[in-house]
């Protein structure tokens, strides 16, 4: 295992993430083949021989206690969706009870277990295992500098019934974890700065009244240096580079107040305000695919549980800090496709749009397909409860 | 005894004169049931069960969801309904939860039961309190009566590291009166070994968390005419959770849970003139249940200490007159209040008074026998709005009329049946209130039964007795309650949005001869279709742990004295989820468990050996079953 991230790291010291990898991809088109090209899929769309893009990842969370999460693909050279390919890769080994979270690290997908308790990392070129590592509760991953930083609702710090979280930190050298810090109740997202910062979205999810603030993590010092009251429960954390940007969404608090999206001066810490339109935005998935543009999913009626969901598309220019776009599902923009949205992803390439549905969240989801005028493309099935998404570039 | 018992289930078919010979054994307050159990067990076969689900699980159309192991929940599914639609009854009165709607059978000892009688559809006694008529399909654990002074001690004990001593002591004074106690304990470290058949993982691992320790006692008095019985229980148990994919150096699970049981119960009858009956009963219930979690040692669990308490006050009173020598009516008024308190972050508090008012009435004119009634219900909640402090009653008083129709056509080994029935089923506390999950606004479940068999009964010659069964059923469910996510995964609400139709068949076939051989051969057909949502990949799939095809053999034989039980219970495949695909698919299963037994003057001896080929299952996915297993039983009557 030692072996594996050591190479992986020594593979690329580029540690921007897809942008950085898909600057030098481009169009080279992808001629590695890997093992999992045996695997049994389903033709969704036509085969793409010059995107630099290789696979689009899909972490399906799976139903809780049933230990059905799973991890699917599109390969976008062929068009083929892979169901399982983790199982399939790994002699029929369960990923394990509720995935959270799906990185991509150069050539590894990480993505934290929750109810395994297990950081499982893979090969984004054919799905074998590389390590298991042990964190309690881990929740979202992000990476910054030689570590990778895993949030965790298991602090050791609790009393009643309410328990603090933790960052815990994983040393991409062995795959060791080296420690950990107690940050707010239930810390969800966390993103890295390039300013030697990470940000995590508290929660409080299980915590009387919720968390409402994101904790500024030194990431040298690895100690929280400031804690910005936001807004009630907190969820994803998206950090643009181009604006000094953190943004953060909030699931509210189910009462009074409602979902959003906020915006936090990540050179002085400040809470900016929300103009009219933003302040309207209603959040239930989001993405940021440092193209200036987040793409957030939410539902106006989503305190009505007796009625019909309202869900919209939000287009929002990140340096201006407006809404350019504002989509409703049920309009004929969208087709006729009725769906739950519950995970969003968009190539910055082309402006492609994959939405997943988690339906019931106990059955199998779909993964819809849009291009950037918002045309369907195709949707299939996936595992149960498709949630986190993300795209792939081979790192060279 | 043991005779009197089982030709009187077989003949309880045929009529009323079975139920005299039942009336000895035990108490059943009310007589001349117009129709014959579904399914009956009695005499030793039932006693040396482990516990009352134990028993029955060979019946037809039943399913016992079982989360493995000494201390795990074990509740039952009659015909697809739903566990909540079973009543389970301890001599006509019922045991309540108004928290989840769910009794575990597990807990209920059958030492001290003369049968467990399983109704397709309700008891039919014209006597009977209105709760009765109320519960789609039925459970009676009938207690058994001492006949004469009599003191015997026990132990049980074997795999799983169980032992259990416990003692009874029955005394006869003046005028019948009788006076009954018993009490138990119960240790068990209940680990097994299990082979983890997820895929990939075909290791042996050790179920753990898994202990259990229990204490019962049990007093109960009275005559022919009235009885009291008090039950206390109390157990500390760990939760092992499911089995899934966890970290090697964490902990599956460290959940505990407490319980402690509380009832008093009563019934008096009288009989003021041949033609006119009355009969009252009465039942206060105490549960307290507790549940927490050890973070410290199980840092995946988040921080839990919890409680719930209930009560439950109950009175019934029922009267019935013959009016001609061939007609019967009875009026039955049941009154019930239920509190449940805990400390659960803004627990609702919810109270309810339920009333339920029943009418009935029967005609037997020779082979005829016909009967009807209609139940009226009406609940009426009072909880606390927790974001508004207030206590409040808006939208939460429920009603219904439920009716039934029932004809049967009895000769001489024949007998006819056909019946209709509407049930109703209140929401639960859970469903109602429980913090954020709960939607006030549900209405009741819905269940339609229609429902028509046959039975034969005949003596070959003196000592052997041959009978069987035939049945068809349909039920229509509607309104089911479901939990669904709401805004997102994070929010989940109850809605009245499951529809199910479930079409039955059901066979049964006996064999008795003398006490000394018998044999019963029990087959179910069941689909039971999730007729929910058009669009949902769930529409028209089988629901969930509803088996198509299922069926049991028992069989004993009696020679020098040493008694030999076989039981094999087999299930086809089944699916977690009414989403029918292959990951959902739970393998077909079947056990096979022998029972050796003998009684040498004041001792008696058996050895239960359950599971015999080891086979590896699970009832519930992700809770895997034992293999095999034996558990010893050593008794001395003094």
């Amino acid at each position: 295992m030692k072996h594996k991230i050591s190479l992986l790291v020594c593979a690329c010291v580029l540690s921007a993430g897809l942008t950085g990898c898909m600057k030098d991809g481009e169009n080279s088109g992808v001629t590695i083949t890997s093992q999992d090209e045996t695997l049994a899929g389903i033709v969704v769309t036509a085969g793409d021989q010059t995107t630099p893009l290789y696979k689009l990842f899909v972490v399906n969370e799976g139903q809780m206690g049933t230990n059905n999460a799973s991890v699917d693909f599109l390969r976008f050279k062929d068009g083929k969706y892979v169901l399982n390919s983790y199982s399939q890769m790994n002699d029929g080994a369960a990923l394990g009870d509720v995935a959270n979270d799906c990185k991509i690290y150069l050539n590894s997908v990480w993505v934290p277990v929750t109810n395994s308790g297990i950081l499982e990392v893979f090969s984004a070129v054919n799905e074998i295992k590389i390590a298991s590592i042990t964190i309690p509760s881990p929740r979202n991953v992000a990476f910054y500098g030689s570590y990778a930083y895993v949030t965790s609702y298991a602090g050791a710090v609790y009393g009643g019934e309410n328990r603090l979280g933790a960052l815990y930190k994983v040393d991409l050298n062995n795959g060791q974890t080296a420690g950990n810090i107690e940050v707010g109740y239930q810390p969800e997202g966390i993103a890295a700065g390039e300013n030697g910062h990470l940000y995590v979205a508290n929660s409080g999810g299980y915590t009387a009244g919720y968390d409402n603030r994101l904790s500024i993590i030194n990431a040298t010092t690895f100690s929280v240096e400031k804690d910005i009251e936001v807004a009630p429960n907190l969820k994803e954390v998206f950090y643009d580079y181009d604006n000094d940007l953190v943004w953060v969404t909030s699931m509210g608090n189910f009462n009074d107040v409602h979902s959003g999206i906020y915006a936090i001066n990540a050179l002085n810490g400040t809470l900016l305000a929300n103009d009219e339109d933003l302040a309207a935005v209603r959040y239930s998935c989001a993405t940021f695919p440092y193209d200036g543009y987040l793409y957030v999913i939410g539902n106006d009626n989503e305190y009505d549980w007796t009625g019909e969901p309202a869900y919209n598309l939000y287009k929002i220019n990140s340096s201006t800090r407006t809404v350019e776009k504002k989509v409703s599902f049920s309009t004929s923009e969208f087709g006729d496709n009725h769906i739950a949205p519950y995970g969003i992803c968009v190539n910055p390439l082309d402006g492609t749009i994959y939405i997943s549905d988690a339906g019931d969240y106990k059955t199998p989801g779909k993964v819809v397909c849009y291009d950037k005028n918002l045309n369907f493309q195709w949707e299939t099935n996936t595992g149960v409860c498709p949630g986190h998404m993300a795209l792939y570039a081979l790192v060279y | 005894m043991r005779l009197t018992a089982l030709i009187a289930a077989i003949l309880s078919a045929s009529g009323v004169y079975a139920q005299e010979a039942v009336l000895r054994e035990s108490h059943i307050t009310a007589v001349r049931s117009v129709i014959a159990p579904t399914d009956t067990i009695s005499g030793s076969r039932l006693r040396s069960a482990t516990d009352a689900a134990d028993a029955i699980r060979s019946f037809t159309g039943l399913q016992v969801k079982d989360y493995g192991g000494v201390g795990g929940l074990k509740t039952i599914n009659v015909r697809s309904l739903g566990s909540e639609h079973v009543g389970v009854f301890i001599d006509g009165i019922r045991i309540d939860n108004a928290q989840n709607m769910q009794v575990d059978l597990g807990r209920f000892s059958t030492d001290n039961l003369s049968s467990i009688e399983l109704y397709g559809g309700q008891k039919s006694a014209i006597l009977q309190s209105a709760v009765e008529y109320g519960s789609a399909t039925a459970v009676h654990l009938i207690s058994d009566t001492p006949a004469r002074n009599a003191a015997t001690v026990r132990v049980r004990g074997g795999s799983f590291g169980t032992l259990s001593p416990s003692f009874r002591i029955d005394r006869i004074f003046r005028q019948h009166l009788y006076v009954t106690f018993d009490a138990a304990l119960t240790y068990s470290d209940g680990r097994y070994r299990f082979h983890d058949n997820y895929p990939g993982h075909d290791t042996v691992m050790v179920r753990t968390n898994t202990d259990i320790r229990s204490a019962r006692a049990e007093a109960r008095m009275g005559r022919k005419t009235w009885h009291l019985h008090a039950y206390a229980y109390d157990s500390e148990r760990g939760l092992p959770g499911p089995v899934v994919r966890r970290a090697s150096a964490l902990p599956l699970s460290l959940d505990r849970q407490s319980d402690r049981n509380l009832f008093l119960q009563g019934s008096w009858r009288h009989t003021f003139t041949s033609a006119w009956d009355i009969a009252l009963k009465g039942k206060l219930t105490r549960d307290y249940i507790r549940y927490r979690t050890d973070p410290e040692h199980d840092p995946q669990s988040m921080p839990i200490d919890v409680y719930y308490r209930q009560h439950q006050a109950y009175t019934s009173i029922a009267t019935s007159i013959r009016l001609t020598p061939f007609w019967q009516a009875a009026i039955a008024s049941d009154i019930q209040y239920n509190t449940l308190n805990s400390n659960a972050r803004d627990f609702t508090l919810p109270r309810r008074l339920t009333a339920f008012s029943a009418i009935s009435t029967s005609i037997s004119k020779g082979p005829l026998n016909a009967s009807a009634s209609l139940l009226h219900t009406i609940a009426a909640d009072l909880f606390r709005n927790t974001s508004a402090g207030a206590w409040t009653r808006t939208n939460t008083t429920r009603r219904a009329f439920t009716p039934s129709l029932m004809a049967s056509y009895t000769s001489n080994s024949f007998t006819i049946n056909a019946f209709v029935k509407r049930s109703y089923r209140l929401p639960s506390f859970n469903d109602l209130y429980y913090t954020i999950v709960g939607n006030s606004l549900l209405s009741p479940e819905k269940a339609t039964q229609y429902n028509i068999s046959a039975r034969f009964h005949t003596n070959i010659n003196a000592n052997t007795a041959v009978t069987a069964r035939l049945e068809a059923y349909h039920n229509r469910m509607r309104d089911k309650i479901v939990a669904v996510p709401t805004v997102n995964q994070f929010r989940w609400s109850m809605y009245n949005i499951g529809r199910a139709d479930i079409n039955g068949a059901e066979a049964q076939f006996s064999v008795r001869h003398d006490d000394t051989k018998g044999i019963d051969i029990r087959y179910t057909y069941q689909q039971a279709l999730d007729h929910s949502n058009k669009k949902s990949l769930t529409y028209g799939g089988q629901i969930a742990y509803i088996p198509l095809h299922s069926g049991s053999v028992n069989a004993d034989i009696t020679l020098h004295g040493w008694r030999l039980d076989i039981t094999t219970v087999l299930t086809s495949e089944r699916w977690s989820n009414s989403a029918n695909i292959k990951d959902y698919r739970i393998a077909p299963w079947w056990t096979l468990d022998a029972r050796i037994s003998r009684t040498i003057g004041r001792i008696t001896l058996r050895a239960d050996l359950k599971n015999i080929f080891n086979k590896q299952y699970c009832v519930v996915q992700g809770y895997p079953m034992p293999g095999f297993n034996i558990l010893g039983y050593l008794g001395y009557d003094f």
